[in-house]
């Protein structure tokens, strides 16, 4: 492994910040260069960095994972793809995962109100007021959520949140983005949607931390590909339809019934797994990478 | 933590390097590869572009998954990473030639997606 495990919560914690600064700063630094530079040379950059990336990686020594479990050594000979999305699955199918995994559907499907974005500070009342435009409203909102992201991700890698009980760090944040949801969606004020945008972002962040460090805890690294693959199969293959929903039922309602809904859902979710105590036993329980489904009953 | 570091540093420039380039790309099918009455085109083109970075991670998750767990992850990333940067001179040479053809951008922005999906499972 690339990071020790008692160093996994700041790893995650500064991919989540790369992203969140990437994605942010990206377009305004393309729409600078593209007049400056033209089209094509911003894909020549692009090109160098890849490959800028590329070199140095070969000079960086990077272990493969070992297998160390016996359920690990005993599918080395299972070469069958169908066998090697079982074992990928197997491991998936433990409770306490598939809720987490729930929880990320759950979530996934409230981001994507996201689209309606530009919706909500249409309909605000304040900024007219202000002398502002949509477009200056727009990257405000814009701009708190990319603050908020950092902020928590920083936090999360230096300070450490919820560091004993990672399934807290989950929860507990977790509610405070289904709260900001909720208040956002209803918000009619810029201002106050600037700031529950900035929350939710800034608890995304924490709580993602946590769940990045989770799986990469409770699954053995000789197994995470297969393993993250399916996560990442079942997760992506919904985005699609989530989008294409929020979109259909924003053209028939109001985007706060939508803000409401998915809101509130993510919300009653994360407060049933507060009740249910296996969920809070990730986190804590596979610190030697040890967790093996032939093991455990589920 | 050192190599993470080292990681996070040169993956932190390639990411920031594909961000520049989809927003450029979306920049040059409105104002450049479209003209400004194909409205419907560029809807099409601008859809099939977001399609081409969801479906290979759809299709391509799994299989990518089993390979990550097979190989050695350091070949992947460089490969993966090699791979990403031939294809966007590929992309550069395409637009500084002025080219209009906007459907083998498509096909190479999938195949660069397509390879991604392996460079962020063994990442």
């Amino acid at each position: 492994m690339i990071v020790p495990t008692e160093k996994l919560p700041r790893a995650n914690a500064l991919m989540q910040t790369l992203w969140t600064l990437t994605s942010a700063i990206g377009p305004a630094l393309s729409a600078l260069l593209i007049s400056k530079w033209g089209i094509s040379t911003l894909f020549l950059i692009d090109a160098v960095t890849f490959i800028i990336s590329s070199i140095s990686i070969l000079f960086i020594n990077i272990p493969s994972p070992k297998k160390k479990s016996n359920f690990a050594k005993k599918e080395k000979n299972r070469r069958m793809f169908s066998n090697e999305i079982r074992t990928g699955w197997k491991y998936l199918k433990f409770p306490p995962l598939l809720w987490l995994l729930g929880l990320q559907l759950i979530a996934n499907f409230a981001f994507s109100t996201d689209v309606l974005i530009p919706v909500v500070v249409k309909h605000s009342t304040d900024w007219l007021k202000w002398g502002w435009n949509f477009e200056s409203s727009f990257a405000f909102i814009d701009t708190l959520g990319f603050i908020g992201g950092t902020l928590g991700g920083f936090l999360a890698a230096y300070i450490g949140v919820f560091t004993k009980k990672r399934a807290l760090g989950v929860l507990i944040p977790y509610i405070g983005i289904s709260l900001a949801l909720l208040a956002f969606g209803s918000s009619k004020a810029l201002i106050n949607g600037g700031i529950f945008y900035f929350v939710r972002m800034f608890l995304t962040t924490i709580a993602h931390t946590h769940i990045s460090t989770i799986w990469q805890m409770t699954i053995p690294p000789s197994t995470q590909g297969r393993v993250f693959g399916l996560t990442r199969f079942i997760i992506s293959a919904l985005l699609p339809l989530q989008l294409s929903m929020v979109g259909f039922i924003s053209s028939l309602t109001s985007p706060i019934v939508i803000y409401l809904v998915l809101g509130g859902a993510l919300l009653v979710y994360t407060i049933f797994l507060f009740f249910y105590h296996p969920f809070f036993a990730l986190g804590n329980i596979h610190k030697d990478h040890s967790y093996d489904p032939t093991n455990i009953n589920g | 933590m050192k190599t993470f570091y080292l990681l996070w540093v040169t993956q932190g420039l390639s990411a920031l390097g594909s961000s520049l380039s989809y927003f450029t790309i979306v920049v040059w099918f409105s104002s450049v590869v479209f003209a400004e009455h194909q409205n419907a085109e560029l809807t099409l083109a601008l859809t099939i572009l977001s399609l081409v970075f969801t479906l290979p991670q759809i299709i391509a998750s799994p299989i990518a998954g089993i390979l990550v767990d097979k190989i050695s992850r350091k070949r992947i990333l460089w490969s993966a990473d090699a791979i990403q940067g031939a294809i966007t001179l590929i992309i550069a040479y395409i637009a500084y030639s002025e080219s209009h053809q906007y459907w083998s951008i498509l096909i190479l922005l999938c195949v660069i997606a397509l390879v991604s999906v392996f460079h962020n499972l063994a990442f």
